[in-house]
């Protein structure tokens, strides 16, 4: 086959059938159940725990129980697998209770009283700096605004909220003793992450301890980090029971207490001169809740493309992630650029209708170009096509066809998304390696990146069926087992086909030579392009191999009455390479509108006293059909020279620049600035009644 | 162990929960949720549940000259589809979504006496009665008797409710509204129901800003006489007590309700 066929999707017959097992559905013989006893307060000190007397078919397991350390080693190891003495947030496992009977669980965990010694928790940012509970921080910048000539500044503060990925399988483990090597099963990204995170914590090496990914039905990056916790106490759990122990949150427990998108503040001051930027000066902060976890990660991407798609002669990028008792906060398509570049680009619109200028033109001014220098000191290595997508979009929403239309607004947005890890990320920590199998007729693909929804499958094989000029169905996926596959890598940061992808088709390449011979293996192993130059420590250099672009604008209408907003229509222009496959790309696209508005205008998670507080599909709205706009799609094509047949990223740049451009499309609709989104109609109405 | 039945007529239903009290689950759309402890495990029902969905003879929409009369367990979708006039109509058809209105009931709502419940404010308006029957009797009251507040009724343990009985009036003109935080499948935050016949005979009911719906005759009955738009507007501002919550505010619900009923009469008053 050749990558400009269409396929069908490899994954969804059987999703769609409802043959497919998940977790919840698999089958182990004498398996058991099991519940978590959770802290109810946001930080305190557990003076004792007076469980019930012990009952016939009901098993605790808590820190004692850990053979080796109680730690989920993520990038530090501050998180345990369960709380000993203190607790740090409302909701933090202390226990597990195993049983046979889920009836009998649940009325032996009513009967479990936790006391306490509170202490007083820190619930805000402002609280958590006054305190000097940051746990990390980062400036870098460009010239110097020592002594910036400029005519006036331009001020406004941002702030996002929390947002849950709400992926329709909640998270879901399996722990077993299969053969002596302590097995978990489960929903995740990452089955390498959870290994290594076992091997930590149980001191077991690669051979004693074995991960298996499960279907996974969706994760937006909320099955990023967090499957491993829930792994290491399933891992404990069957350790002392001998027995299968599965561990599936309700959905509630779910929303309220597993990693959500880190709740903002971002000020930006933009200095100007005869009504030109000449210098940004921007700084953000992240609620991380109690553990640092991956937010150290996800403040370097917020900021890493804090000066979006342009080049400001003086620029300073300053972030910080700080220590509070809410909920734990994590992985999440985007990845720290929804909050920075909503900030950004909601900024950019507001200074170009202060300055009474277009602001599509208003940005041209500012484009980046190949060979430029990024914020962070490195040189765009690419080709960038800015303006043709900036004309392109205007094209495509037939802007200068518009007519005068009362409640009606535009806004646009846009963004410039990085592929694959940060810096020189993929060569010194992933070192991703893949394997490709020739048994006979048939080709398999042996890495560790998971299908969840997305079509990694489809388009992985897709890539390699095409190298090999082949039929899609002699090409086969082996489900990601650590016993089987090697470590290509987690399945995050956009990186799958761009970079998993580019090395199946080099390792197909190879293949290509010997398609005669029954058995062959090909082993390849990321190499980091000559381009990428990268100081950690300084943040300095290329943070990005390649960037994709999408230029955005959205229309839409505000009822002057309820003040409810209808977004009508999405127009979208991408760069993303090469698309390896049209189909999938606009799923991405779909899916990533939708993610976006759900973000801009409707998603409201709020904490009260460390609780989440909208935690259940009646108060958490996320979009339904109603609610989808018309998406009017387009894409250039710029081969990039080290993806896959020209491919870039494409998965978390589809969700990034839809909530800036609806949020300044209501402030054109309502003329007012509205600093925080969602944007809800509540916030309308508060902005029209301000005076 | 808790015992469950099924009883096929009213009078077998009406001894099992004279005897002893009991859940009554109709379609069980807020009983289950109300209920429900941890998935897969058992629902935390603490007295027998009587299932009523199998008695048919009170699962139909019949008219007399004067009335409509809906059997308790008819369901949204089947008033939805019903012949009955499109201001009755249209309001269930936006109630949640298409797999819940196939089985919740009419009478559900009404007995759940939820403050977002999205019929009471429509059966309120058009002056609907409710029929209890129990071994003991049967009483017929106004819905505005029925409810007591927020999920709080006058029904007795023993008593089932059988019948909605809605007034036939000569209305020829409706306004529905129902907001929530997303365009469908969703409760309301505020909802504004007004029917009327050109400006001699109005009905106009708030739903989900206060803990019970509102409704002022006396309002309505000086707006007939007088049409004044900012006397009305007044005397609802008076009476509105929402508040913040997870969904909305206090000021949104408020504002939002005058807004509704403002702007909708102000195009009636400009039509006539
Ligand atoms: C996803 C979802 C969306 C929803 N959306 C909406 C919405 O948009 N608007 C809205 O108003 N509601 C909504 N609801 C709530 C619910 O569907 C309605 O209140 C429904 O009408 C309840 O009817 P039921 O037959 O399911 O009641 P049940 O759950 O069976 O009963 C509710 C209560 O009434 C009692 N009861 C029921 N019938 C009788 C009877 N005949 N006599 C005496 N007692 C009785 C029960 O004992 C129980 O206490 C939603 C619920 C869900 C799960």
């Amino acid at each position: 086959m050749k990558i400009t066929d269409h396929v069908k999707r490899l994954d969804v017959k059987e999703k769609i059938n409802g043959s497919l097992r998940y977790i919840e559905d698999m089958r182990f013989d004498d398996l058991h159940y099991a519940r978590t006893l959770r802290s109810t307060i946001p930080k305190g000190k557990i003076i004792s725990i007076e469980y019930p007397p012990p009952e016939k078919g009901i098993t605790i397991v808590d820190a004692s129980d850990v053979c080796h350390k109680n730690e989920v080693a993520m990038i530090l190891k501050d998180m345990p697998i369960f709380a000993e003495d203190t607790v740090n947030y409302i909701g933090e496992p202390i226990s597990l209770i195993v049983g046979k009977d889920k009836n009998q669980i649940i009325s032996f965990i009513n009967k479990i009283k936790v006391n306490y010694e509170i202490f007083e928790p820190t619930l805000t940012m402002e609280d958590s700096q006054s305190k000097g509970d940051i746990l990390t921080e980062h400036t870098f910048s460009l010239g110097s605004f020592e002594n910036l000539e400029y005519d006036e500044r331009f001020e406004r503060t941002y702030e996002t909220g929390y947002q849950e990925q709400l992926y329709m399988e909640k998270q879901g483990v399996v722990g077993a003793m299969e053969d002596g090597v302590v097995t978990v099963y489960g929903s995740m990204q990452c089955p390498y992450y959870v290994l290594n995170a076992l091997k930590y914590a149980l001191n077991k090496e690669a051979h004693e301890v074995r991960v298996i990914q499960a279907p996974t039905g969706g994760a937006f990056g909320g099955k990023e980090e967090y499957p491993s916790l829930l792994a290491l106490q399933v891992a404990v759990a069957t350790m002392k029971l001998n027995k299968p122990v599965r561990l599936v949150f309700d959905r509630r427990e779910d929303m309220a207490f597993t990693t959500k998108r880190h709740p903002s503040k971002s000020y930006i001051k933009t200095y100007i001169k005869d009504k030109k930027i000449v210098g940004m000066d921007y700084e953000i902060h992240l609620d991380a809740g109690p553990y640092l976890g991956l937010s150290d990660v996800v403040l370097q991407r917020a900021i890493f493309t804090m000066n979006g798609c342009y080049g400001f002669e003086n620029s300073r990028v300053n972030g910080k992630t700080f220590k509070t008792n809410n909920v734990f906060t994590g992985a999440f398509r985007g990845f720290g650029a929804p909050q920075s570049m909503y900030a950004l680009e909601l900024h950019m619109n507001q200074l170009a209708n202060y300055l009474n200028v277009d602001p599509i033109e208003f940005r041209k001014d500012y484009f980046v170009h190949k060979g430029e220098t990024t914020s962070t000191g490195g040189i765009f290595n690419e080709d960038i096509y800015l303006e043709e997508m900036a004309d392109a979009l205007i094209a495509l929403s037939q802007m200068h066809h518009r007519k005068e239309e009362k409640h009606i607004g535009y806004g646009v947005s846009f963004i410039p998304h990085g592929g694959g890890f940060t810096g020189d990320g993929e060569a010194v920590h992933i070192k991703a390696e893949v394997h490709l199998k020739k048994v006979k007729e048939n080709i398999y693909i042996l890495i560790s990146n998971v299908e969840m929804g997305q079509g990694a499958i489809t388009a992985l094989s897709k890539i390699v069926a095409s190298v090999l000029d082949i039929d899609i169905e002699r090409v086969l996926y082996a489900i990601p087992d650590t016993f089987k596959v090697p470590d290509s890598g987690p399945t995050v940061a956009s990186r799958t086909t761009m970079v998993v992808g580019g090395l199946l088709a080099k390792a197909a390449e190879k293949m290509k030579a010997r398609m005669d011979e029954e058995e062959v293996l090909i082993v390849e192993h990321f190499k980091q392009p000559d381009y990428v130059v990268w100081n950690q420590e300084k943040l300095h250099g290329n943070a990005y191999m390649a960037y994709s672009w999408s230029a955005i604008m959205a229309r839409v209408h505000v009822d002057p009455v309820t003040y409810e907003v209808t977004c009508t229509d999405i127009y979208g222009v991408y760069d993303v390479g090469i698309p390896i496959d049209e189909k999938l790309l606009l799923g991405q696209i779909h899916g990533g509108v939708i993610q976006g508005l759900g973000y801009g205008m409707l998603e409201r998670m709020t904490s009260e006293g460390g609780q989440i507080q909208h935690h259940s599909f009646s108060n958490y709205v996320i979009p339904t059909t109603e609610d989808i706009p018309n998406i009017h799609a387009k894409w250039i094509e710029n081969r990039f020279v080290d993806g896959p047949f020209g491919a870039k990223s494409v998965g978390e740049l589809t969700l990034v620049g839809v909530a800036p451009a609806i949020a300044s499309a209501i402030e054109d609709a309502i003329k007012k600035e509205i600093h925080s989104i969602p944007v809800t109609p509540e916030k309308i109405l508060e902005a029209i009644h301000e005076n | 162990m808790i015992n469950s039945y099924r009883p096929t007529t009213v009078e077998e239903a009406l001894q099992l929960i004279h005897q002893k009290r009991c859940h009554i689950f109709a379609g069980g759309t807020d009983l289950m949720i109300r209920k429900r402890q941890w998935q897969g495990a058992e629902r935390k029902f603490t007295q027998p549940v009587v299932f009523i969905n199998g008695i048919d003879s009170l699962k139909n929409i019949e008219e007399t000259d004067t009335h409509y009369i809906i059997g308790a367990l008819v369901t949204q979708t089947e008033m939805a589809e019903s012949h009955l006039p499109e201001y009755i109509r249209v309001p269930y058809a936006q109630m949640s979504h298409p797999a819940i209105r196939n089985i919740a009931t009419v009478g559900g709502n009404i007995v759940n006496a939820a403050s977002v419940a999205d019929s009471i404010p429509i059966l309120l308006a058009l002056d609907a009665e409710v029929t209890l029957q129990s071994v003991e009797g049967e009483r017929t009251i106004p819905l505005g008797a029925f409810i007591l507040g927020k999920y709080k009724t006058v029904r007795k343990d023993n008593e089932l409710l059988t019948y909605i009985h809605i007034p036939k009036k000569n209305y020829n003109a409706y306004y529905y509204k129902k907001i929530g935080q997303r365009k469908a499948s969703i409760l309301s935050k505020v909802s504004v129901f007004i029917v009327h016949h050109k400006l001699d005979e109005i009905a106009i009911t708030i739903g989900a800003v206060n803990p019970m719906v509102i409704r002022s005759v006396q309002l309505e009955k000086q707006f007939i006489k007088d049409h004044s738009i900012p006397d009305l507007i007044q005397g609802f501002k008076a009476i509105l007590s929402g508040v913040n919550d997870k969904r909305s505010t206090k000021d949104y619900r408020e504002t939002v309700a005058i807004n509704m009923i403002k702007t909708y009469l102000e195009g009636v008053i400009n039509e006539l």
